[in-house]
């Protein structure tokens, strides 16, 4: 059996691309995460964004982040595809730990956490429930060390 | 005099606790600019805990955020430009 893990793609496109250029690169994209024997979860776009620094002269680019469920090797493969290809300026490819995190989201963090995940992964997060009891031992540690600190 | 006093002051604790301990964060997304930005000094370097009062677990995941987002073109490796 393959264990299937979740993971983020997130790909700059050179904004100079047209519409139909764009879509078929995506699906391009796409096609190489799935036949590495992936899946694609979800598909998330900023769009055209000024870059905080220039690549490859370029001062803005389009941004797509795609969500996917893919084997150990699947990364690999993908990231050597999106590096020889010349209208992607930037990608990165990492781990998630849920397999859906929506960016535009950043005061409902603990509304999302738990509740959405569905159960396959499950045995991943065995130590979801200890995590408060963790953070609250770690404030605990790190304030007795200010106040040694302070001393 | 005024050195030491500046000095002392940009060094000093703003916070005691940590702020994403209060708020129950648990994962800090590389996107979420919102909350990265409050994280790096005007010259985009990343705040110190001792300034944050950010504890080390949170620190960590900041500092990875925050150099996903520059490997992203999101932040700037330096000077406070990222829109
Ligand atoms: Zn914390």
């Amino acid at each position: 059996m393959i264990k299937l893990r979740n993971y983020e793609i997130a790909v700059i496109i050179k904004s100079e691309l047209n519409d139909e250029q764009r879509s078929s690169l995506k699906d391009v994209i796409q096609d190489w995460v799935v036949s590495s024997g992936g899946e694609v979860v979800l598909l998330d776009e900023i769009g055209k964004r000024k870059l905080a620094y220039p690549i490859e002269k370029q001062r803005e680019g389009y941004y797509v982040f795609w969500y996917v469920k893919m084997s150990t090797a699947g990364p690999a493969e993908v990231e050597r595809q999106l590096s020889i290809h010349e209208d992607i300026l930037r990608y990165m490819i990492i781990r998630s730990e849920s397999p859906v995190s929506v960016s535009s989201s950043q005061e409902n963090d603990s509304d999302t956490d738990v509740s959405e995940s569905d159960s396959p992964e499950d045995s991943d997060s065995s130590d979801q429930p200890d995590i408060e009891k963790i953070v609250d031992e770690l404030m605990e540690k790190e304030e007795k060390e200010e106040m040694e600190g302070s001393k | 005099m005024a050195y030491y006093k500046r000095r002392n002051q940009s060094f000093r604790k703003k916070n005691v606790v940590c702020q994403f301990c209060v708020n129950k964060v648990y994962n800090i997304d590389y996107k979420n600019l919102e909350v990265l930005v409050r994280q790096i000094g005007p010259d985009g370097k990343i705040n110190p805990r001792r300034r944050t009062g950010t504890c080390a677990r949170h620190q960590r995941m900041v500092a990875v955020a925050i150099k996903r987002a520059r490997h992203m073109a999101m932040l700037a490796f330096d000077r406070g430009t990222w829109l």
